[in-house]
């Protein structure tokens, strides 16, 4: 907290001489959990675990990296979700695939996040890129440890019941392209 | 104070009759027999007839609890496997009078529903009855049997508040756990074989107080607890009072500040400072009565002018001012649908915002879950090829503090409170909007008719006389709506008003009484008496004084409830002994103990032979044996253990036989009763 207060304590300084009375709140500087990465390797893990197909002989698992971001992005915003099955279904019926997406494009693009969360898992070995896909390293048992323990420890719940209605949606191709 | 004088289960199997008979003295005894032998039968005898099943979770009049001995087949001598055919057990106090009572309850062959009372007071009187075992086992003054035992032990009948509506009353089942302990489910806890499914609010804290006679305190807790259940019920009757006078005045277009956030007091001083008119008049700038009288005086100027004012017959103005006044209000209606559609997409925004908070403030509370526990962790991630520890801050990734966390959860809490009550404003201006669409189509209507009215006129004449009479019908449907609405305001005021003096008769709950202080500190001195005598192992001469009791008559130590501290075979020593002070504190400060206390097989409950050594030592202990309330043990003694126990003056009752039941010799079964009368008049002979 300290240091996130930092820049607010010297606003407040410059402030002070101006004779205003700065009122810091410390809950308002807190960010986001959705910048935390034990929660985005939490949801990766969740969604990862989940939708991942087996792949080889050697007990591998891989999923499309454009189809776990996007998950992940609905996992955390489940307001979302009717927006992404209504998109899938629109393009079942082969139109307005311009419009459905609108609402799942903003902020997704600019989700570096995800990203770093990928980059930083296959650098300890949870995954390998393999293509356009993520294979499971040979770290991957902390893939499962995290799902056990989370479902265990009944935490995450919401995400879960997400994942569980995300399970009925089709991604299609034209989904997952253009990203 | 009353005691247990005898214990009695008869029958018939296909083998013959059969019987069993226990008598009992006064203060401790100790029912020595093998296991198998019968001992949990005599128990669990006393308890069917008190009609104490609830206690174990069976349905009323269900004596599945019982042994199968007395249920399906028993071994009679050379009889193996004799199925029983009918049976029933009795059991007989009697009080320091003279007075006794025999109760005997049918187990198989006929109605266990009913018990038979055989009572005969001091003189040797003696009166029978046949009552309800359980079926309104207190409410029946006739014939229910707790209200019998009740009257008859002199114990006064204490109404408990529930959970649920309706009120409940101390029952048995509620003071049993308190003076019999259970060899199976006794051990446990302190009043392990409480009820609870009664909804009995406190109702472990009141059997306590009960048995100690400590009425006032009693009073006052229940008194409290009355309270308690009638502020909550007026709260909720506050909020289901506001939420229907917010929307009925909605429906009217009105928005007023009526609240019932807040304390019971608070909702007094608040209602109490203005009435609903005046709310009207404050928040929506409308006085009821002043509009009633303007639009009375517009009815009857309208009406003067239809009957008798006088026509312009070149006047072209009706036909413009209808058809002016119908375009002014589509053009309203239009105005306000546009305001409704905005205001109903806010709403259905700020209701996704809701959602999304929840969303965010669920996985914040986790995630500090996570943090603080370190449940589904992902600890010490290392590089594979160097096998260094990782830091994510490398990859532009970030780990909160759970401080930062808990800070978020703060945030969005606050976040929540301030959209939902935005959404309640919202939802508010939806309803009005609504009803204010309906009062301007219904407007339109009027105008719409009128407007065909006058141009349907022939002539300036008639056309005016249309206009008035289409006008001064809208008066007086605006009249009659405004009636309708100070009608209903007023009900809602008269409702308002009996809250107010019922909430304001509400009184605080009575204060302890100065009874229940001395009565406590008795409970806790003998309490710490029998901890001592018992060898519980976290106390000793030193430390008892440490022992204390807190308000729920939960005994503590240095902060820690005692059941926490010691061992685990310490836990039946604190039952013991918790039933022993109990009994012995309402013996001497004069409570409504019944005075006898059985504990079923107490050495069962720790093999460990210094647990067995220890309560041997007891037995034998003054402070065992002086005690005047009736203590019945049943458990099993080796030969040496009897012999030591008898040689300190320790009554060790040995039953005869194999079993507790046998065959009767003799084909009729001398009933008890009988069998005392035949003694005393051997006696007078």
């Amino acid at each position: 907290m300290a240091k996130l207060g930092q820049p607010i304590k010297k606003l407040a300084d410059l402030l002070e001489g101006t004779q205003a009375k700065p009122v810091v709140v410390p809950s308002r500087l807190a960010p986001s959990v959705i910048y935390d990465v034990e929660y985005r390797t939490s949801v990766v893990a969740l969604a990862f675990e989940a939708f991942a197909r087996p792949f080889g002989i050697g007990g591998q698992s891989r999923i499309s990296a454009a189809k776990l971001k996007l998950l992940q992005f609905v996992i955390l915003r489940p307001w979302l979700l009717p927006a992404i099955r209504e998109w899938s279904e629109g393009l079942a019926q082969g139109s307005l695939d311009l419009t459905y997406p609108v609402r799942i494009r903003r902020g997704f693009l600019s989700d570096t996040a995800h990203e770093d969360v990928v980059n930083f898992m296959t650098a300890c070995g949870v995954f390998v890129r393999h293509g356009s896909h993520l294979l499971t390293g040979e770290k991957s048992a902390y893939l499962g440890e995290i799902k056990r323990a989370l479902t265990e420890g009944g935490l995450f719940q919401n995400e879960r019941q997400i994942i569980s209605e995300l399970s009925d949606v089709k991604f299609t191709n034209n989904m997952l392209e253009g990203w | 104070m009353i005691y247990l004088k005898q214990i009695e289960v008869r029958g018939e199997a296909q083998a013959g009759k059969f019987s069993g008979v226990l008598n009992l003295t006064k203060g401790l005894q100790i029912i020595s027999a093998r296991n198998a032998y019968g001992k949990s039968l005599a128990a669990k005898a006393v308890t069917w007839c008190l009609g104490l099943e609830p206690i174990f979770g069976n349905p009323d009049n269900d004596p599945i609890r019982l042994p199968e001995a007395v249920r399906e087949e028993l071994e009679l001598g050379e009889h193996s496997n004799s199925v029983v055919l009918s049976s029933e057990c009795s059991v007989t106090f009697e009080d320091d009078k003279g007075r006794s009572v025999r109760i005997t309850r049918p187990i198989k062959g006929s109605d266990a529903s009913f018990v038979y009372i055989g009572e005969r007071d001091a003189d040797g009187k003696e009166r029978k009855s046949k009552l309800l075992a359980r079926k309104l086992t207190m409410q029946d003054e006739h014939g229910g049997f707790q209200r019998f035992f009740f009257e008859w032990l002199g114990w006064p009948r204490i109404e408990v508040p529930t959970f649920r509506p309706g009120g409940s009353e101390i029952y048995l089942e509620n003071l049993a756990p308190l003076f019999y302990i259970d060899q199976n489910e006794g051990w446990s806890d302190l009043q392990s074989l409480q009820i609870s499914r009664y909804g009995q609010l406190e109702i472990a804290e009141i059997a306590v107080e009960y048995l100690l006679g400590a009425m006032d305190a009693m009073r006052g807790r229940l008194a409290r607890l009355n309270v308690n259940r009638r502020t909550a019920e007026l709260k909720e009757s506050a909020k289901i009072t506001t939420e229907q006078l917010t929307d009925k005045m909605l429906r009217y277009g009105w928005r007023i500040d009526w609240s019932s956030h807040g304390s019971l007091s608070e909702i007094i001083a608040r209602w109490s400072k203005r009435t609903i008119r005046r709310a009207l008049e404050e928040d929506a700038s409308v006085d009821i009565a002043l509009r009633q009288a303007d639009l009375s005086a517009k009815i009857d100027r309208l009406r003067t002018l239809l009957t008798s004012g006088p026509l312009d017959s070149n006047s072209p103005v009706a036909p413009i001012a209808a058809s002016q006044r119908a375009i002014d209000l589509k053009k309203r209606r239009h105005s306000l649908s546009q305001d409704l559609s905005t205001s109903n997409l806010q709403l259905r925004e700020t209701s996704s915002l809701v959602e999304s908070i929840e969303h965010r403030l669920h996985a914040a509370t986790d995630l500090l879950r996570l943090k603080t526990t370190g449940v589904g962790r992902l600890d010490h991630l290392e590089c594979p090829t160097c096998h260094r520890d990782l830091d994510a801050t490398l990859f532009g990734l970030t780990s909160q503090s759970a401080e930062s966390v808990e800070a978020h959860i703060e945030a969005l809490k606050s976040d929540r409170e301030l959209v939902i009550r935005n959404r309640e404003a919202l939802s508010a201006s939806v309803t009005a909007a609504i009803a204010e669409i309906s009062e301007v189509d219904s407007e339109l209507r009027d105008a719409e008719k009128a407007l065909m009215t006058v141009t349907a006129a022939v002539g300036a004449a008639r056309e005016q006389l249309a206009s008035t009479a289409s006008e001064l019908n809208a008066a007086e449907r605006s009249y009659d709506r405004l009636s309708e609405a100070s009608g209903e305001i007023e009900e809602f005021q008269v409702s308002i008003d009996r809250w107010i003096s019922d909430a304001k008769s509400l009184t605080a709950a009575g204060e302890v009484g100065i009874d229940h202080v001395g009565r406590k500190e008795t409970f806790a001195a003998a309490l710490r008496e029998y901890l001592v005598a018992l060898g519980h192992s976290a106390i000793d001469v030193h430390t008892v004084q440490m022992v204390s009791l807190d308000d729920e008559y939960v005994p503590y130590m240095n902060g820690r409830r005692l059941r926490a501290l010691g061992s685990a075979s310490d836990q039946s020593r604190l039952v013991a002994a918790y039933s022993l002070a109990l009994a012995a504190s309402a013996q001497k400060i004069a409570g409504k103990h019944p005075g006898f206390l059985i504990l079923d097989e107490p050495l069962q409950q720790n093999p460990d032979a210094s647990h067995r050594e220890l309560f041997l030592t007891f037995l034998m202990n003054q402070v065992a044996r002086r005690s005047d309330f009736q203590t019945v043990i049943f458990t099993s003694l080796f030969e040496d253990e009897i012999k030591k126990l008898r040689e300190k003056n320790t009554m060790v009752v040995t039953p005869p036989g194999a079993h507790f039941l046998s065959l009767e010799k003799k084909h009729e079964f001398p009933s008890p009763e009988k069998a005392e009368i035949k003694d005393e008049g051997k006696k007078a002979v």
